[in-house]
């Protein structure tokens, strides 16, 4: 009774006209995103992430940040179906079979069906989260620093090991994460750490700087080096309706990859990436026809848009009840809350109960206009794709500099901005993914203050953290998913 | 790809060292119950060596990469091939050029205000980045500095500078 009363208030504030205006904005805002190849989801939220200084109200500040997130999933099929060109990463796997459908002439039921999937899997993953967030957000109640350390470290190793990318890199870039997250003064015993005389580094790097820079600009100069150029398939979408045939055949898809999104959204590291990649290996294994992936089956659109829709839902579960982001769209809404003064976790709940149940209520209402956004308007959102890049590069870049000066108003943090640009650049160079880092920046200071506590509180001995029951099942989960996964990529490797 | 991994890796195990020492030597490793300023930092400076030298040994072993790995199959992305890439001291052009540009306009930013500098940075990039026409770059410098002003200035409230010589 206290999910429907708590939702029932989410609503009323979820339906105030500022955060419906913010709801809308940030549904348009994030299809435009995921329409438009070379910008994702994490590197526009972070673009945003100055404006949330702005906001008066942290609640219409993450609800603006969630819609960019769960909007630019329903965007990138678009393009994937239209152009062979995916919008964002969750939507790679929905080109092997849109792409086909669109040169059959079937462009319209491809779109039909991905945005039909994607409001049916986001609004389940809602209610998943509805209803599972609050129970969670209750047992985190009772966790200690040695909890906190463990659930927090546990967290990052998973989004590293179950990102698909390279384990060394991803390690390495979490641990460089840390060390960035450790400049500036060390709040226990007030010696400056790593500043080298640099007044502006005292107070350490700005997370805006740093995720703007490696995530924004990383992506611009990288695309400047290679812009894509794009032929549309087709400019006549036709029937965008489903016919009855393509329904009876989706519609196990649409409910497979829902189910797989969400579970996969949960876990750190999981995401709308994997589970559409994993979707559409499901469906393909278990289809009746499975010579016609690959060729446009609608179970190949339907099924991975489902599960990147569900999976960017879930994914708010550990922010909101556990304060552990999962992947680096999740962080930069997790830095907007601490910009807001707002401590993402457990309490969160009972001591801010409107920005819980309002950003979740959003996201039914954010759903309902995605799916009145995308349907009848997908024509206008490929006229997007005619917007030169020589414009929007130059554009972004200022957006950036000038959104990254505004925080402390010096010139310094434009530096540090190139800095980061130029160190996310060379990150795309070497194929790092650069999520792991800014993950690890983030909970950077909460796991160097729990470790501190813990070995405090045991008097020096890191086996605290195998002696607490939580967190040694903590611990323990990792090390079997790890076993699983380094055991899956040896069958994989060529004997 | 091969060699700038190799180096990379190397460097890095540079950096690992440095911060290792400079954690170990200035900052202080405090004892186990208090661990000091220097402690979190030099385990990073000790794990990053490690994690350095298994890079360096993996990259002794990497195959030349496959075109486009992470677009997935039957999924083009229409990029450019690597080699067409026009470049300046072996850095792709258009990616030097806008980094001088943006470089050039940190500098002028707070030393000429932000309508002067956003202006030149508008012109530099569509005349020597884009080659654009003379007037397609005053029209699209005009417009995108004054509405990013109108923007930042006025509907997000931002104190953006003023040029000091301008009353």
């Amino acid at each position: 009774m206290e999910v429907f009363y708590g939702l029932i208030n989410g609503f009323a504030i979820a339906l105030t006209p500022i955060n419906l205006l913010f709801c809308f904005l940030g549904a348009v805002l994030g299809t435009a995103v995921g329409v438009l190849p070379g910008l994702g989801p994490a590197a526009t939220i972070a673009l945003l992430l100055p404006i949330a200084y702005t906001i008066a109200s942290p609640v219409t500040a993450i609800i603006l940040m969630a819609g960019i997130f769960y909007g630019s999933m329903y965007g990138g099929s678009t393009t994937s179906i239209l152009l062979n060109l995916p919008g964002e990463a969750a939507s790679v796997v929905t080109c092997i079979d849109g792409y086909q459908m669109a040169r059959k002439g079937r462009a319209g039921v491809a779109l039909g069906i991905a945005a039909i999937g994607s409001f049916i899997a986001g609004t389940v993953g809602v209610i998943g989260l509805t209803l599972f967030a609050p129970p969670i957000a209750e047992f985190a109640l009772s966790f200690g620093p040695p909890e906190k350390f463990s659930l927090a470290l546990v967290g990052l190793l998973m989004a590293v090991t179950l990102s698909g990318a390279s384990i060394i890199k991803g390690l390495i870039l979490m641990v460089i994460g840390l060390l960035l997250a450790s400049v500036g003064i060390d709040p226990i015993s007030g010696k400056t750490r790593f500043s080298f005389g640099v007044i502006e580094l005292q107070s350490g790097f700005d997370f805006v700087t740093l995720a703007m820079g490696v995530f924004g600009l990383g992506e611009i100069f990288y695309n400047l080096e290679s812009a894509a150029k794009a032929e549309i398939v087709t400019t006549r979408v036709g029937q965008i309706w489903p016919r009855k045939k393509d329904w009876v055949r989706s519609r196990w898809a649409m409910l497979r990859g829902t189910l797989i999104g969400f579970f996969i959204g949960i876990i750190p590291g999981g995401g709308a990436v994997i589970s559409s990649l994993v979707s559409y290996a499901v469906e393909k294994k278990v289809s009746r026809h499975p010579e016609e992936f690959g060729k446009g089956a609608i179970e190949g659109v339907a099924a991975p848009e489902s599960a990147n829709n569900a999976a960017s839902s879930s994914s708010f579960i550990p922010l909101l009840t556990l304060g552990i982001p999962g992947n680096a769209s999740i962080a930069m809404i997790f830095a907007a809350l601490l910009i807001k003064g707002v401590t993402p976790g457990p309490f969160l709940l009972t001591e801010h109960p409107d920005i819980f149940w309002g950003v979740i209520a959003s996201m039914y209402l954010g759903n309902v206009m995605l799916l009145v956004l995308n349907l009848p308007l997908v024509g206008v959102w490929v006229q997007l794709l005619r917007v030169p890049y020589g414009i929007l590069a130059p554009v972004v870049l200022l957006f950036t500099a000038i959104g990254s000066y505004s925080i402390q108003n010096q010139a310094f943090d434009i530096y540090a901005l190139i800095g980061f640009g130029i160190f996310g650049y060379m990150l795309r160079k070497l194929r790092f993914e650069p999520g792991p880092l800014v993950l690890a920046f983030v909970l950077g200071p909460m796991i160097e203050a729990s470790m501190r506590q813990s070995l405090l509180m045991s008097g020096g001995s890191f086996l605290i953290f195998l002696e607490r029951p939580i967190s040694v099942s903590l611990i323990g989960i990792f090390a079997v998913l790890a076993i699983v996964q380094a055991a899956a990529t040896l069958r994989k490797s060529p004997k | 790809m091969a060699k700038a991994e190799r180096t990379s890796a190397v460097l890095l195990v540079a950096g690992g060292v440095f911060v290792a020492a400079y954690s170990f030597h200035y900052l202080k490793l405090g004892m186990m119950i208090s661990p000091g300023a220097g402690f979190l930092p030099f385990l990073c400076g000790i794990t990053i060596i490690i994690l350095g030298a298994l890079w360096l040994l993996t990259a002794w072993h990497v195959k030349p990469p496959a075109a486009n790995p992470k677009a997935g199959e039957g999924c083009e992305t229409g990029a450019i091939p690597d080699e067409d890439v026009p470049r300046i001291w072996g850095l792709p052009r258009k990616m030097l050029l806008g980094l001088v540009v943006l470089i050039a306009y940190g500098w002028l930013f707070e030393r000429i205000g932000y309508f002067l500098s956003t202006c030149l940075f508008m012109f530099g990039w569509q005349m020597f980045v884009e080659k654009e026409s003379l007037l397609k770059t005053v029209i699209i410098t005009a417009l995108s500095a004054t509405i990013l002003y109108v923007l930042f200035q006025y509907l997000l409230g931002f104190q953006l500078p003023s040029c000091a010589w301008l009353p």
